[in-house]
């Protein structure tokens, strides 16, 4: 149902982000911890493109490099090989200057807390808004209302030691996001908390994300929360192995699902293909493909009509739903036709490896296709 | 407002805070205890000449101190007292005799101070009347603030009803005749006055032209450091035996510096200062070191949030200085009262000055500043990086 309702440009607008747009991008990021005989490599060539906005859970084994990369994208160590843009500040060779800035507009949600012993719930929150300047009577109340809102109303002129370990989390919670930061990095932030306060927790999250286009990036395990996620990333052996917008992919799936051709694919398999498909754009009258060069992708279209051309006749009309630019995968030959435009196109595009391995993977498919491909003709 | 967290880290754990406080209190109080005797030192080795009523002093310089002091001839004096600006001579005659106890009978060293009666050589003119007593050779008067070990008839100090008391100096019978307060000081521990021929009754050996000290009185203006040049041309051109010709700051200069550069007296309780300012700054630099490496995960937090280093070492710098406050106050009062308490009991006076309140407090800063600053070695140690 939401296929059809769909806006597919303006999802294709949302998950292309243009470079402005991005509050994390990472690129070619690599980290060693030791030195000399000792070095050993952590984090192996990481790409990662965050839009602003946008709530990211982060899940791999101990040891993966997750928190690693967390701790980089927080600037709470330097980057050593790679780019890293966050909040639009290169963090390669950042000055002192800018890491302070930086730290004060990220709020850090650690799994032990880190509490101050010494301060009271109200004066432990209380320390990220002097940091940033504001306090009063407006920030008081802000700080009272947010502990209530966590369940901690009653609580609020108590000292971390009588408190419980949930009540000390939420209090850390508070802490993280008093300030109105523009990046949250968490770890582990509902570990502690029954599913009530849990929910509550990630319900902030998500209101800070469509709100203030705060970025949430969360290290966690707990799978209650997984469904406020815009995008899934897990890491394995220092590498970044999936990564996943989860609407997007649900979205895909679901026209995908639709579509004759991938009937015969499991669930699990559309998700597969789902995963690796791009999303392009053409504009009326723009040729998609032409005859006579070599392809190397294929298409299915997501909206918007094209023309057939063969030696410069049109021989045939596709819409929704309809795909070409299999045969020269197919055959190794060249574009036996040109693919035009004759709206404004949305189309899901495979490249040839990823479209080779659907076919191995999937018999019916390739029959499917095969099937489809004669009755054409 | 900005949270104090540096008070709050001191006032979050009261009992071990206490227990700081009374260690780097005791410190403190240590330097105040050090200093006090110090100054009872001073106080007491210069005591009888701050009594004694002159300007310029005439002595041997075989002086060595109040009871050993050497003699000169007493025409020096007459000499002297021939100069343009002086206004006035007296004497002053010194030796040590044994007392006898008239409670106990046993004997013991006191100090005799032999004077003209008509002309005290003393500042203390409410006693002055006093000397006028001293008519006959036997007749002495003695020292309310002598030790009671010479007898008092109250078993404290002597008073009126030991006036008319009869008992012996050097064998000689000699009979009290009234009081003076002076306080001979570090020398001897109890002292009499008598007049001249008392004084030969119990030295006979002392030469009727030969005393321990002159005393000069200047005219009002004179300038006493030029005085003694002239003075000691005069007296060099005369005479062939050198005499020491001293101001009375010079007086209590050699005085001091013989009690307290000559003997160990003033280096045990510099040492003792030293030793407990060590000891203060060991405290302070192992309470907040301690504090430090228990809370390297909150500074490391601080320094995540945004918080300077600086900000940091200020937390620990001010939590030296608030245990350095709440230590001192209460070490002043505890000193005050043990000053009194132990002045009353060895009969010294330990008496507190600003400045020694004021140099105490400067020492105290200091001591927990430098400490301050040791610890913030630690916070060197905080690393953000391993909070998550």
């Amino acid at each position: 149902m939401i296929a059809e309702n769909l806006n597919l440009e303006a999802l294709i607008a949302r998950w292309t982000p243009a470079e402005s747009d991005l509050s994390i991008n990472v690129s070619g990021l690599n980290h060693f911890y030791g030195e000399g005989e000792t070095r050993k490599q952590v984090l192996y060539d990481n790409n990662l493109k965050i839009r602003r906005g946008e709530i990211v859970i982060m899940t791999g084994p101990s040891g993966s490099g997750k928190t690693t990369l967390l701790t980089l994208i927080g600037t709470l160590r330097s980057v050593q090989e790679g780019n890293m843009r966050v909040l639009g500040n290169e963090l390669l060779g950042a000055s002192p200057a800018t890491v302070a800035e930086l730290r004060k507009k990220t709020g850090f949600i650690f799994q032990a807390h880190n509490l101050f012993e010494s301060l009271t719930a109200f004066q432990n929150v209380s320390m990220a808004t002097e940091l940033v300047g504001t306090s009063g009577n407006e920030s008081k109340s802000r700080i009272e209302a947010t502990l209530t809102r966590l369940g901690l109303g009653q609580r609020i002129h108590y000292k971390p030691r009588s408190l419980s370990g949930g009540q000390k989390q939420r209090v850390a919670v508070a802490r993280g996001i008093i300030h109105r930061p523009q990046l949250i990095l968490a770890d582990e932030p509902t570990a502690a908390l029954d599913a009530e306060s849990g929910r509550e927790v990630v319900t902030i999250f998500q209101e800070m994300a469509r709100n203030e286009d705060c970025t949430i990036v969360i290290v966690t395990h707990d799978n209650r929360i997984l469904d406020v996620a815009d995008r899934i990333v897990s890491m394995v052996d220092g590498q970044i192995r999936t990564n996943v917008l989860v609407q997007r992919n649900a979205v895909i799936c679901q026209i995908l699902n639709e579509f004759e051709i991938f009937r015969s694919l499991t669930p699990q398999a559309i998700s597969q293909v789902a995963d690796k498909m791009k999303l392009r754009q053409y504009l009326v009258g723009e040729e998609i493909i032409r005859q006579g060069e070599m392809g190397d992708e294929f298409f299915v279209i997501g909206s918007g009509q094209v023309d057939i051309e063969i030696d410069g006749t049109r021989v045939n009309s596709l819409g929704r739903g309809a795909f070409f630019g299999e045969v020269s995968l197919i055959k190794q030959q060249p574009r036996n036709a040109t693919v035009r435009a004759t709206s404004n196109v949305a189309c899901f595009i495979l490249s040839k490896d990823d479209f080779q391995a659907v076919l191995d993977s999937s018999r019916s498919f390739e029959e499917e296709l095969r099937n489809a491909i004669f009755a054409r003709q | 407002m900005r949270t104090n967290v540096a008070l709050l880290n001191i006032l979050n754990n009261p009992k071990k805070t206490l227990l700081s406080l009374a260690g780097i209190g005791t410190a403190i109080l240590l330097i105040f205890m050090q200093l006090g005797f110090r100054g009872a030192v001073e106080n007491t080795a210069t005591n009888i000449y701050g009594k004694m009523d002159f300007d310029i002093l005439l002595r041997s310089p075989d002086y060595l101190h109040f009871m050993d002091s050497g003699q000169i001839e007493r025409r020096y004096i007459n000499e002297a007292s021939a100069l343009e600006g002086i206004a006035d001579t007296n004497f002053m005659r010194v030796t040590v005799a044994n007392w006898r106890n008239p409670q106990k009978l046993n004997t013991k060293a006191i100090l005799i101070v032999g004077i003209d009666p008509l002309k005290s050589p003393f500042r203390v003119r409410t006693v002055d009347h006093e000397f006028s007593r001293l008519t006959a050779a036997e007749t002495i008067l003695i020292d309310t603030k002598s030790n009671r070990e010479f007898g008092p008839e109250n078993g404290r100090r002597f008073s009126e009803s030991d006036v008319g008391l009869q008992t012996e100096i050097a064998n000689r019978n000699i009979q009290i005749v009234g009081l003076f307060e002076m306080g001979a000081g570090l020398a001897a521990n109890g002292a009499v006055i008598c007049n001249e021929q008392g004084f030969r009754r119990i030295d006979p050996l002392a030469s009727p032209d030969r005393v321990n000290f002159g005393l000069l009185k200047l005219r009002p203006g004179e300038s006493a450091a030029n005085k003694v040049a002239e003075i000691k041309d005069l007296l060099a051109r005369n005479n062939s035996v050198p005499v020491d010709v001293l101001t009375r700051q010079e007086v209590v200069d050699r005085e001091l510096k013989r009690w307290l550069g000559e003997t160990p007296i003033g280096f045990i309780f510099n040492l003792g200062v030293l030793i407990s300012f060590v000891v203060g700054a060991v405290i302070v630099y192992m309470v907040l070191g301690n504090d430090v490496a228990n809370r390297l995960h909150e500074y490391a937090t601080m320094r995540a949030m945004g918080y300077s280093m600086t900000y940091l070492a200020g937390i620990v710098l001010r939590q030296a200085g608030y245990l350095a406050c709440f230590a001192f106050g209460p070490a002043l009062v505890l000193s005050l009262i043990l000053y009194g308490i132990t002045g009353r009991l060895a009969n010294i006076s330990l008496e507190m000055t600003w400045e020694r309140v004021g140099f105490v407090l400067l020492l105290t800063v200091v001591m927990s500043a430098f400490s301050g600053a040791l610890a913030l070695k630690k916070l060197m140690q905080v690393a953000p990086a391993e909070l998550f």
